[in-house]
């Protein structure tokens, strides 16, 4: 066409099937030439995805010339491919098998509709063609699967695609069979997942037969890891297909059963016979009749045979394999509820959890060194595996796991005290993780000390190492810093956290020469998590004993994180098996944990220390580790600046009780502070505040009212200042004091105008006038209580009690009604005696100042 | 939709249900009497409430209902009188109280009594279940709170060995315990308690102590927890609501009543009840006038008026219906709904524990399974991962595709050098013949 025929950009409709053709005819191979290039197929196939070049999405847009060209051009794209499907040439096949399993699809769906038919029996007859190479047939699988995925999208060919998924089951089926190469099986596999789960009544008719065939490769165990793994998968979604609560239930028994054979094998002298015994009683009830051995009974008979002969090291993986297939039937969606026997599945748990490679006496003379070699270097597996089905089963029942929450906490409590392996001992801390998560403070009271004892003896290494390097001794410093600051505040309980600290200290030094290997950073970070599971979970709930303890060790752990290179973390890295965990990962989950302390403590002790240190984090720009940092600081920021805001913006009916609201959601910090134990997490005021913040709490609330109404007096008029507030009344009163005070403000209003005109001529005297109420209020609560000057400053104080009160409004009312404020300072003076004099000094400046700018304003 | 259900104790009085938002009555689910806290929504699938019936029967009564029909699906009659009831949120246990102080747990998939147990001396009167489902905290006539690790009630070894079964048991309420609420925040919630010996009392669930003691005019009968506790409501017998707020210090020593911010009242009978509608903040109270009242909780002013009956209001609860869109779409929708109703059978009287295995199976639902699959696509991958092999002709795979590809080849070339022979042979044939014949000549 023309070479001067530009389109408009790159997402001009223009250019697809511009660059389609280009593809066409450049890219793919063509019938008669050699197929030179087979890479350039993945780039077809990119650039096919990033365009959609074969959707044909168009809209109304668009002219109707354009559409036409796209609309050619993917009706030649699909000639080529079926063309080439039909070639002689493998490799040509191979392609257009593949192409036109990526053209089901991307292509837009009314082409689908129309030409699946053709597609398919195209499919289906490369598939069932016995003379092709494995990469061909390879194809011809994914692409089916491709095409049954797509079709299934379509709910009115429902029963066409299922009539033509029937057909590809019997030559699917054969491959398992007939073919031995892995490849070939693998998307034999593939298709036959599809079909359960896209059309599931295509394989109900041959459920045994797909039962059988999955099960000899399974039991033979002739596969590689990643094979056996599909295996399992497609295994487990088998019950599918049927989709009702009895095979779901035949099918996991069937496992079981077959686990329980090797099992018994295996563990012939090894375990306890109660535990065996108890295993059995449950996986077949009494009174019932057995399920079919899996796979049917020849097929297993031949795997058994299989299996003698092979070593013992398949025997194992097809145990975990089968394990594994057990965590999938019990994680997978599934249509209806099914049964789970859980105590069952425990008890698997368990008697596999229990055996260790001992020896028990008796069993002695039967075996040989070898054989208990050939065990113990297979148990960890097995140990993992459990570990997994456990917590497949906390997965799967969810909040009903209740009745045998505290047999699962008395296993991980019986073996995390003898599990030592690394990798095990992961797995322990993510389960226990998951069931604090998911049980809730109820479970958090029976696991803390485990998860606390572990972490700390994993973890304390790091701690030793601190206490070594001069670097450390900061780290060891801070808490005794720390703790004279909340000592004052909290007598009582900070002795006791000193106390435990100390023995935290004594129990750490006690436990470090033990585990003397650093333990890997994965165990550490497992740990970490763990712990910060903990801490969410029941951070303040009855944990007076550890909590001292963790959070120092916390602290010592970030603060660690952020030294640089500490060399033999490097050397660790490079010997570690597993890449994916490094330093950065264990900053990452120290400071994780951190956080949950701070977060979950009501006075976190550490806090500034931790809060350089997110700041240090975020500072690293474009990691995880800034990410989180950032996140970090913003939730401590509630933290130092707590607010507590209604969900209702809650009007107050009168102006008075408005004001002890806004005075009580002010005053709430501090009331926090208080109590302490109440609701939400206090944050740590700086120490200068320190001292401060200790006296308001000794002395009290007034204190804090006085504090409160100083910083919104500015906003009252005077006249209203000087009126009492009768804050602390209750209802009734309130409703006996408002309209006295309001008479009062009233009769003072005007006594201040007067006074105001006064006020010009001679300044210095009225201005004493004006605030000669508050002026008592704050003597008299002066004297009550002993705090600096400058607070005093309040004008509206809140009356001690009731007894006040009334003195009180018996001396506000004299001085309105005569006017004579001279009399009034002397009275006041005179009623509270001594105390008055301490504070005379710096009084009446203070008032001075105060109403003088209010008096400006008027 | 969000619907507001209210129970009385009217004999045949039912439980009615409203649209909040629109106010109209939805069904009246027939029942009898409603006790207080008897009324519970089982994780939002279906309806369940204890009933009173005459005093005569020594069992008690629990009906079921499905959203959808206003009859009885499921009626069971556990040993005695059950007044409060509980459904932890997932609604897979329910929980009744006794009048005798014991306490049942129910596994509602298969009605099995899991577990009963001594609570106290006294009537049950509320139940509330933890935020996390872990913790269940009762209140009894004789003024005691006790909060319960629901670990602990099922692990027998331990409770053999423990003192005491509860975590907490707080006694300084004098008369009956009317409501209990718990906060949010897992370990650091609060617990308020309701007592007719006229006051609220706030606990910590972290330490256990008495944070809070609130003093009222009059007996409380329900609490409503503000979600973001930053105050809570009380109904009282003389029919006000007070606002207590929880944020605060207390603002004058020895005067307790000061934590109360506000009061307002339109009953002129007590309140029974209170909820909140946390979706739109309001607050709905309950009277003993058989009226419920949705209040704006940060006017006061009321919004609506709903008279259910004559006698007093037990119980209010505002639940969002799982498949109340059933009831308007298709028939197909409804039967699944109809059948789901059904599927739950009645709670079982006594615990079944003559066989040790009653608890070995638990029915469990896994996953959503209208949760649409991913439809995986594998050409494009097969494309990518053996295109390379191809080129490099490195694996067996591709190495054998490559035998093949020989083999058609070398057939093609077999058959062109036949051509080519036969076309020699033409030629050499043409040229002898060629030949001969020039001889000849």
């Amino acid at each position: 066409m023309a070479a001067f025929d530009h389109f408009g950009d790159m997402y001009d409709v223009a250019l697809k099937p511009r660059l389609l053709n280009t593809l066409i005819t450049d890219h793919l191979p063509t019938v008669d030439h050699p197929f030179s290039n087979p890479s350039e197929l993945s780039k077809v196939v990119s650039l096919i995805k990033t365009h959609s070049l074969l959707s044909e999405d168009v809209t109304d847009s668009f002219e109707s010339k354009q559409i036409k060209a796209w609309k050619s051009s993917v009706t030649s794209w699909v000639d080529r491919v079926l063309l080439l499907l039909s070639s002689h040439s493998p490799d040509k096949r191979w392609a257009g098998i593949s192409l036109l399993g990526v053209t089901c699809e991307e292509c837009n769906s009314d082409r689908f509709q129309e030409s699946y038919t053709v597609w398919f029996q195209k499919l289906l007859t490369s598939l069932q063609s016995p003379e092709d190479s494995h990469l061909v047939r390879v194809a011809a699988c994914a692409s089916i699967s491709d095409l049954l995925a797509r079709l299934s999208g379509f709910p009115k060919f429902k029963k066409d695609g299922s009539a033509s998924a029937v057909k590809v089951v019997q030559p699917v089926l054969k491959m398992l069979h007939d073919d031995n190469s892995e490849v070939v099986w693998e998307a034999a596999i593939h298709v036959i997942c599809t079909l359960i789960t896209s059309f599931p009544f295509s394989i109900q008719r041959h459920y045994d037969s797909v039962e059988s065939a999955i099960a000899v490769k399974l039991v033979s165990g002739g596969c590689s890891h990643d094979m056996m793994k599909k295996l399992a998968h497609c295994l487990a979604l088998l019950p599918k297909s049927k989709g009702d609560e009895e095979s779901w239930s035949v099918m996991l028994q069937k496992i079981l059963i077959l686990i329980n054979d090797q099992l018994n094998l295996k563990f012939e002298g090894l375990e306890e016979e109660y535990i065996r015994k108890e295993f059995n009683g449950l996986l077949i009830l009494p009174g019932k009749q057995p399920p079919p051995p899996l796979g049917g009974y020849a097929s297993t008979k031949e795997a058994s045979d299989n299996t003698t002969k092979r070593s013992k090291q398949s025997r194992t993986s097809s145990v975990s394999t089968l394990m594994s297939s057990c965590c999938m039937l019990l994680t997978n969606a599934y249509q209806v509820k099914v049964n789970v026997p859980v105590r069952l599945l425990l008890v698997l748990v368990e008697r596999i959890l229990m055996v260790n490679g001992a020896l028990p006496e008796m069993s002695l003379p039967f075996m040989t060194a070898r054989q208990q070699e050939n065990i113990c270097s297979e148990l960890p597996v097995l140990h993992t595996c459990s570990l997994e089905l456990l917590t497949a089963i906390i997965k799967a029942t969810g909040s009903q796991l209740l009745p045998h929450a505290a047999s699962i906490v008395r296993l991980i409590t019986k073996y995390f005290k003898t599990c030592e392996l690394p990798e095990i001992r992961i797995k322990v801390y993510s389960v226990a993780k998951i069931l604090l998560i998911s049980m809730g403070v109820g479970m958090a009271l029976c696991l803390s000390k485990e998860v606390v004892d572990n972490a700390i003896a994993d973890l304390s290494t790091l701690e030793k190492k601190n206490v070594s390097m001069p670097n450390g001794s900061n780290t060891d410093v801070s808490p005794a810093a720390l703790q004279p600051a909340s000592n004052r505040k909290r007598k009582h309980s900070s002795t006791n956290g000193s106390l435990q600290e100390n023995e935290a200290g004594g129990v750490l030094g006690v436990q470090v020469p033990k585990k003397c290997r650093v333990a890997p950073i994965s165990l550490r970070i497992a740990a970490l998590e763990a712990l910060e599971a903990l801490i969410t979970v029941a951070g303040s709930l009855k944990s007076e004993q550890w909590r001292s303890k963790v959070d120092s060790l916390l602290i010592a752990i970030a603060m660690d994180s952020f030294r640089e290179g500490s060399p033999s973390e490097e050397i660790n890295v490079f010997q570690k098996k597993d890449p994916a965990a490094t330093a950065t990962d264990l900053q990452l989950a120290a400071l994780r944990a951190l956080l949950a302390s701070f977060l979950s403590a009501s006075r976190p002790p550490y806090l500034s220390q931790g809060l350089e240190l997110f700041r240090r984090g975020k500072q690293q720009t474009g990691t995880k580790l800034a990410e989180f940092c950032a996140h970090a600081m913003l939730t401590l920021e509630v933290l130092i600046h707590p607010r507590a805001l209604p969900l209702v913006d809650y009007v107050p009916p009168n102006n008075d009780t408005f004001r002890e609201t806004q005075f009580s959601y002010r005053d709430e910090y501090v009331s926090r502070n208080k109590n302490s134990q109440f609701g939400f997490p206090q944050a740590e005021p700086p120490a200068s505040r320190e001292n401060l913040l200790t006296d308001y709490l000794a002395n009290g609330d007034d204190e804090m009212g006085r504090l409160w109404t100083e910083n919104t007096k500015e906003t009252k008029e005077s006249s209203e200042v000087a009126t009492p507030l009768p804050s602390s009344a209750d209802n009734q009163e309130r409703s006996e004091m408002v309209p006295e005070t309001a008479t009062c403000a009233d009769v003072e209003m005007r006594s201040v105008d007067n006074e105001t005109t006064f006020k010009s001529d001679h300044p210095g005297e009225s201005v004493p006038c004006q605030t000669s109420i508050p002026t008592v209020i704050d003597i008299h609560s002066g004297a009550a209580t002993d705090i600096e000057p400058e607070r005093i400053v309040s004008d509206s104080t809140l009356p001690h009690n009731e007894a006040n009160n009334s003195d009180l409004a018996s001396v506000s009312k004299s001085p309105v009604q005569t006017s004579d404020t001279n009399l009034v300072q002397q009275f006041a003076f005179k009623k509270f005696g001594d105390s008055v004099d301490d504070e005379y000094e710096p009084f009446p400046e203070i008032v001075d100042g105060d109403p003088d700018s209010d008096s400006g304003s008027e | 939709m969000v619907v507001v259900l209210a129970s009385s104790s009217d004999a045949g009085g039912g439980i009615g249900s409203w649209d909040l938002h629109t106010g109209t009555e939805q069904i009246r689910y027939k029942s009898l009497s409603s006790p207080g806290h008897g009324l519970v929504s089982v994780g939002d699938r279906f309806l369940a409430s204890s009933q009173l019936r005459d005093a005569a029967t020594s069992s008690g009564s629990v009906f079921f209902w499905s959203w959808s029909k206003p009859q009885v699906e499921v009626k069971s009659f556990p040993a005695e009188p059950i007044t409060p009831l509980a459904a932890n949120h997932s609604g897979t246990y329910l929980v009744g109280g006794g009048l005798s102080g014991e306490i049942y747990l129910w596994e509602v998939e298969t009605g099995k009594l899991l577990k009963k147990w001594h609570g106290h001396n006294t009537a049950v009167t509320c139940l509330v279940f933890s935020e996390d489902d872990s913790l269940l905290i009762s209140g009894f006539k004789n003024g005691s709170v006790r909060v319960w690790s629901l670990l602990m009630i099922f692990d027998d070894v331990r409770r053999r060995e423990a003192s005491q079964i509860y975590e907490y048991s707080f006694s300084d309420h004098t008369l009956c315990v009317n409501d209990v609420v718990i906060g949010s925040g897992g370990c650091n919630a609060i617990i308020v308690s309701a007592s007719d010996d006229r006051t609220c009392k706030v606990w910590s669930l972290s330490n256990g102590m008495l944070q809070r003691n609130i003093v009222f005019p009059s007996k409380i009968k329900a609490i409503a927890l503000d979600p973001a506790e930053h105050v809570f409501y009380t109904g009282s017998e003389d029919g006000k609501i007070f606002i207590v707020a929880l944020n605060t210090t207390k603002i004058a020593t020895n005067n307790h009543v000061s934590y109360i911010v506000d009061s307002f009242s339109n009953h002129s009978k007590a309140v029974t009840c209170l909820a909140y509608s946390a979706s739109d903040n309001f607050l709905i109270s309950g009277s003993e006038d058989g009226i419920v009242r949705v209040w704006n909780a940060s006017t006061h002013n009321i919004i609506r008026v709903f008279k259910h009956a004559k006698g007093p209001i037990t119980n209010i609860i505002v639940v969002r219906p799982e498949n109340d869109s059933s009831n308007h779409m298709s028939s197909n929708l409804q039967a699944a709904s109809k059948k789901k109703g059904a599927q739950f059978p009645p709670l079982e009287k006594y615990a079944n524990s003559i066989d040790g295995h009653s608890d070995t199976k638990t029915i469990v639902s896994l996953g959503d399974s209208d949760r649409c699959m991913d439809a995986s696509y594998l050409s494009s991958h097969v494309i990518s991962s053996y295109s390379k092999e191809l080129q490099n002709q490195g694996s067996a795979a591709a190495s054998e595709m490559e035998i093949e590809k020989l083999k058609s080849d070398y057939q093609k070339s077999v058959q062109m050098v036949n051509q080519w022979k036969k076309m020699y042979e033409n030629l050499h044939q043409f040229c002898v013949k060629e030949l001969v014949d020039e001889n000849k000549k």
